[in-house]
Parts: structure tokens; C-alpha cells; sequence
């Protein structure tokens, strides 16, 4: 199938679409990716934390 | 673009938690979630135990072979919870729970910081507290019961893939349905001021981010940091180093305690 300037841009901005909502719809391949065991390359020091409001201690 | 979780911070408020917001967390995620219908617990399983959330930038930015976030929650050795993300976060992989099988879309996840190993065991006390009452109030808030709560190592497939969390999670489910029943003692909260007796004077108040003013500075001068009465982050972690160093819950936060502890040091 052939695309005119037109039908090229549609395409890809469909591409877009189809790849945003891929993104964000349960059940989809990101379901798979499991970022547990972080592995921390450079360590987030106290001074670093933001500033915390409430609890009891 | 704001994502759904945006509930998160107060309903952890309002049950007495310590909250902190990661810039930018509203619009942080992986698209949004879908319903969400319980929560899954990690640990972070990070080396090391002097600091209260090292992988907190993890957490947020990912990793070399894997954007984050990560999780949508980092609860803090010190009962911290902070907040990461409103959306949908990579935590939790391949698996099932109560027949759901979106874990990433349809369970909050929460990063305990904790290595995993016997060198960071038992948790601590005030860090478990945090985590039972943390998950109470968002299964509370979301109307599910305790059973809707999740370990990693019970969610992930095949069996075995995951370890995490180090504890037991049955009880921890007991301990979370006491706590939705209201069978569970309530929390002692810290007072706002220092008992008038302990000190022979009047009762000096419990201090933390962002405080100012002369009761800072005598706070400052005791720890042997820059004495400028403003309570920020360079004091805040030098009252945690001070906390772990006498046995104290490094909260950074100077009560009662903590006041004590200064003047005898």
C-alpha cells in the first residue's frame, strides 16, 4: 500500500497514539516488566529527601 | 498530565503517617492504572542500613536498563512513606493474586527500604508500624480487605521468582485486618512539647523541616552543626545520624527523646 505525504503523517501520528495507549492499558506487554530488585547505582543520601509532613514519628 | 493516585498522600495523612512528595509525582508514570484493586509489597533489597531511603532516586528515575518509576510509594526505615507516582509504576512483573494478573496496573506497589537479608532483621518497629497502617488505609480507602494485600514473593510467577518482603505475610495480613477492624492499638504520637518536668523549665517543642527561630539553634549547637535556627535538610540529617548513633528511631525530628539525649550528650 502507498501513502501520500498526508496518509504518511497519519500514519505515524496514529503510530503515536497506538503506542501511548499501549502504554497506559492494563493487560499490555508492560505487565511483564518487573523493576523490583532495584538496584540502586547512586545512593539517595538523607540531606537529599525531601521534607516529610505529619505521622508520629 | 495528573494520573489517578493523587488520593494517595492524604489518605496516608489522615491515619497519622509521615508523607514526603517527590517533585513531580502527580504526573509520574508509566500511562496511568487501571482499577486499582489492592497493594503489593516489596523490599528494596539495597546494601547498606545508614540512611533512611537511599533508593529513593531509583525509585523515581529507574535504572540504566529500566525507566522507572518503580513504585508508586518508598516507605523510609523511619515510617516515611514517600510519594513516587499517581500512575501506573514497574513493580511488579509476571503473576497473579486473587485471579488478577495486572499486577503493574491494578496493584500500588510499595518499596520498603530494607536489604533482605539477616542483617536487616528484625525491621524496624517504627518501619513495620508505617507499613501495616499504610496498607490499611489505602485497602480502607479502595474498600478491599486485608487478603487484597500481596506479598511480591506470593504474587510473582513462576513461584519462586521473587523473595521479597523478608516477612511473613500472613501475618502481616492479620495484623493489617486488625487494624482495618479497629482492633489494633492506636499509634503513640509523639507530643508536640517536651514534658515540662523533664527539663526543669518550660517544655521545649519537638522540632523538624522547615522550623526556625532560637530553639533550632540550641538544637543545632548540641549537634555540632551550623547554628543558623533554620531547621533544614543539612540539620535534619545530622539529627538522623545523631538518632541511629544513641539508639534513637532516626527520625530526624527532635522530641522529647531526642531533646533528652542532646543535653546529655
Amino acid at each position: 500500500m502507498a501513502y501520500d505525504d498526508h496518509g504518511v503523517a497519519a500514519l505515524a501520528a496514529l503510530e503515536g497514539v497506538l503506542q501511548e495507549t499501549a502504554a497506559s492499558t492494563p493487560g499490555s506487554e508492560d505487565e511483564d516488566i518487573d523493576g523490583c530488585d532495584v538496584q540502586v547505582e547512586v545512593p539517595t543520601s538523607d540531606e537529599d529527601l525531601p521534607a516529610a509532613e505529619g505521622g508520629v514519628a | 498530565m495528573t494520573f489517578s493516585l493523587t488520593w494517595l498522600p492524604q489518605v496516608l495523612k489522615d491515619k497519622g503517617l509521615k508523607v514526603a512528595l517527590a517533585d513531580g509525582w502527580e504526573s509520574r508514570g508509566r500511562g496511568d492504572v487501571g482499577n486499582i484493586v489492592g497493594v503489593i509489597c516489596h523490599h528494596t533489597a539495597t546494601p547498606g542500613r545508614s540512611a533512611n531511603m537511599p533508593t529513593l532516586n531509583t525509585l523515581i528515575q529507574g535504572r540504566a536498563d529500566l525507566s522507572g518509576p518503580l513504585a508508586q510509594l518508598g516507605l523510609g526505615r523511619d515510617g516515611t512513606y514517600y510519594v513516587v507516582a499517581a500512575g501506573r509504576c514497574n513493580h511488579a512483573g509476571t503473576g497473579a493474586w486473587k485471579g488478577v494478573t495486572t499486577g503493574n496496573s491494578s496493584f500500588i506497589g510499595i518499596e520498603a527500604e530494607n536489604t533482605g537479608l539477616a542483617d536487616d532483621s528484625p525491621w524496624p518497629a517504627v518501619q513495620m508500624n508505617a507499613y501495616r497502617r499504610g496498607v490499611a488505609a489505602i485497602l480502607a480507602h479502595i474498600g478491599q480487605a486485608a487478603d487484597f494485600c500481596a506479598g511480591h514473593k506470593e504474587y510473582a510467577l513462576p513461584p519462586g521468582r521473587k523473595n521479597d518482603p523478608s516477612f511473613d505475610m500472613k501475618a502481616f495480613r492479620s495484623a493489617v485486618a486488625a487494624i482495618l477492624d479497629g482492633t489494633a492499638p492506636a499509634p503513640v504520637l509523639i507530643p508536640a512539647v517536651e514534658p515540662a518536668a523533664q527539663s526543669g523549665s518550660a517544655g521545649r517543642p519537638t522540632l523538624r523541616r522547615p522550623a526556625m527561630g532560637e530553639q533550632v539553634k540550641q538544637a543545632q549547637l548540641k549537634l555540632g552543626v551550623v547554628a543558623d535556627g533554620n531547621f533544614g535538610p543539612k540539620t535534619e540529617a545530622a539529627v538522623r545520624a545523631f538518632q541511629r548513633d544513641h539508639g534513637l528511631v532516626p527520625d530526624g525530628i527532635v522530641g522529647p527523646q531526642t531533646w533528652a539525649t542532646l543535653d546529655g550528650n
